[in-house]
């Protein structure tokens, strides 16, 4: 079975091993500080944000799969193939792997199999990943509208039409949902898709909204962070970026960390909107910087995955993939995890 | 950049078909149709609404008691107090306003009452005029400021305002904007704001810009001697006191449970705060507990003009 598998890899998808922490990849370069576990080879870019659940690596590529890898060590174990380029981010719930594609439809894969459980049919490109709540999954589409689909019967249970593309990824918090769209503004829906209430920046909020304290933070095109009540949607602060953004931000206990096409990795105080520190990357952050333990790992369109301490922005280490990184780190098993537009997803130790 | 976006979101098809064909292998799953909804059995819990168990409490309600008194030293009061609490109607939604301001004007300089009724009459009516009344627009519209902006904004106007109008007088200000489940404070100066969570020891929220404060903080001198130390009462930042001038200006998740507590120094410098604690929790009348609070400060010497703002915050 090993073997078939392997064959299958080889075939679909080169798995590329790599002990002693060398590389043996033309363009890319050993990093004092970590190690690379593995990479994976895919057919097209990886753009998108991994997913680990259950000692598995779920990636989606725009070679048009959906792939399930192995944490360990990098195994395939399956693919689905979709229609269109994916770079949403894979959900799991239930046993299930819910994605996303830029075929218009939002498919639900079993995790065991990768065999098709059910897909949704939007009218639009789906770049915004699915969010699960409450036995539903909540995902944007480029046909304007956030969908609210039951879990259990991939059946609409309602449609909210936002104006506008929404590729923003939506946050649940207690009950309600949170999402940006491409016209600039970030909507707070409760659970029946009743606008709570709106928030408009001056251009697009493609990043992603974190809810944390009591504020959504979400940062814009419009250069600017923004820290917005959840309740009431009043704006708290704002905090004027170097250039616009497209990084969905991450918390800690007391800061926000975001990155922006300045090429920025920026951490905030929470509360007073100060800068604290921030790191300069040598070309755009449309990464998302992700938080475990002490550390930030955030790559950047140069290139590199970044770790940095959280509170001093001090660089740890830096992983040298040679090729834009644009999607965001996903962590497991002390593992980062992240995709490249080489092609290869790389699994690094912490 | 919007090429990168482009390109970040575009799609080569060409790519794509050729990749289409090389992802048919056996081991590839069969994919249904596009738009082929399963027909799964409808189970009962498909057809549930969507509902949370963790549904948003409601916004806390918001008590406030308040007092003054010169104290058993000085011959005229020079703090200034404002407060105003209040439920605004927004997004069809009832939500908590509160606005409360202390200013201690500064003894031993010219006007020190002036400075602090000035800065208390230009910061309420900046932060009233740019965030309170238009939402009494038959279609209220956000303001164009962050809360944090409009605060920052008003407490630089009542700064130039002194020092336009009686310039060498200060005054110290800590002012906390209630909107939504925020809180919103500003703070120039030694009076404080403290928080008392239920069932939590109480925290300071504001950091006095006081010379004794600033060698505390250095390892110099220990909270003991700051307490007794005679130089306690020298500031390095206040309200019409030149430049540079900074207010700091933080946000806090309102709690749901507890007491706020802003007071000047009067306060503070005199009472312990284990026993402003207990003052509070034993006094369920907050304006008989504010003026247990000056009782307290009075019996202890009442060196200084006493402010107290007491908010208890229940659901």
């Amino acid at each position: 079975m090993k073997q078939a598998l392997l064959s299958v890899a080889q075939k679909t998808g080169t798995l590329h091993p790599m002990p002693n922490n060398n590389v043996a990849k033309k363009g890319s370069s050993s990093s004092e500080g970590t190690r690379c576990l593995w990479s994976f080879e895919c057919e097209d870019e990886v753009r998108g944000t991994p997913t680990y659940a259950n000692g598995v690596v779920y990636v989606g590529s725009y070679d048009n799969n959906l792939y399930a890898l192995k944490a360990s060590n990098g195994e395939f174990l399956w693919k689905y193939p979709t229609e269109g380029g994916i770079v949403s981010r894979p959900a799991f719930a239930d046993n299930n792997v819910i994605v996303g594609s830029e075929d218009k439809s939002l498919h639900v894969v079993s995790a065991r199999m990768g065999k098709s459980i059910w897909t949704y049919q939007t009218d639009g490109p789906i770049r915004s990943s699915p969010a699960v709540a409450e036995g539903h999954i909540f995902v944007g589409s480029d046909d304007a509208c956030l969908h609210a689909i039951n879990i259990l019967t991939g059946r609409r249970a309602w449609r909210f039409d936002a104006g506008e593309m929404v590729r923003s990824t939506p946050a649940v918090s207690a009950d309600r949902i949170y999402f940006g769209t491409e016209s600039g503004e970030l909507f707070c829906l409760d659970f029946s898709g009743t606008t709570k209430w709106r928030f408009k920046a001056k251009r697009a909020f493609t990043s992603s909204p974190t809810v944390a304290q009591g504020a959504v933070y979400i940062g814009s095109l419009d250069a600017m962070l923004y820290a917005v009540d959840a309740k009431s949607g009043f704006n708290i602060w704002r905090f004027r970026l170097g250039k616009g953004s497209i990084s969905s931000p991450c918390t800690s206990d007391k800061y926000v960390f975001t990155g922006a096409i300045d090429g920025v990795i920026y951490c905030l105080d929470a509360r007073s909107s100060k800068e604290i520190w921030r790191f300069t990357a040598e070309q755009q952050v449309t990464s998302s910087p992700i938080l475990f333990r002490d550390s930030i790992y955030c790559g950047s369109v140069d290139g590199n995955l970044y770790a940095l301490e959280y509170r001093t922005g001090r660089l740890r280490w830096k992983y040298q993939i040679g090729k834009p990184i644009t999607g965001t780190a996903a962590v497991g098993e002390d593992i980062i995890f992240v995709g490249a537009t080489d092609h290869r997803v790389y699994a690094l130790t912490a | 950049m919007i090429s990168f976006l482009k390109k970040l979101f575009g799609v080569n098809t060409a790519t794509l078909q050729q990749n289409a064909l090389a992802v048919e292998t056996p081991s590839a799953p069969e994919k249904p149709p596009l738009g082929e909804l399963a027909t799964l059995p409808l189970e009962d819990r498909c057809n549930e609404v969507i509902s949370s168990a963790e549904a948003w409490p409601p916004s806390p309600q918001i008590a406030v008691g308040w007092g003054q008194s010169v104290g058993r030293q000085r011959e005229q009061n020079e703090d200034s107090i404002f407060v105003l609490s209040t439920m605004l109607m927004t997004n069809n939604t009832q939500t908590p306003f509160g606005f409360f301001i202390i200013a201690d004007g500064m003894g031993g300089h010219q006007h020190g009452e002036i400075a602090s009724g000035l800065a208390v009459r230009a910061l309420s009516t900046h932060v009233l005029r740019k965030l309170y009344l238009p939402m009494f627009n038959a279609n209220p519209e956000p303001p164009d400021q962050s809360l944090q902006e409009i605060l920052e904004d008003g407490i630089y106007e009542a700064h130039r305002t002194i020092i336009k109008s009686f310039p060498g007088s200060g005054t110290t200000l800590t002012a906390a904007l209630i909107m939504g489940e925020q809180m919103t404070l500003t703070h120039v100066g030694d009076s404080r704001a403290y928080l008392f969570p239920a069932n939590s020891p109480g925290q300071v929220l504001t950091r006095d810009h006081s010379l004794v404060k600033r060698l505390e903080e250095l390892g110099q001198i220990t909270a003991e001697e700051a307490v007794q130390h005679p130089q306690r009462n020298v500031l390095y930042r206040a309200l019409g006191q030149g430049e540079p001038f900074e207010p700091d200006v933080s946000t806090f998740p309102l709690p749901h449970h507890g007491h706020l507590l802003l007071c000047s120094d009067g306060l503070w410098g005199v009472i312990p705060e284990k026993e402003i604690m207990a003052i509070i929790c034993s006094t369920p009348d907050l304006h008989l507990a504010c003026q247990a609070l000056l009782d307290a400060a009075n019996a202890a010497g009442g060196p200084d003009n006493i402010s107290a703002i007491l908010l208890r915050l229940t659901n």
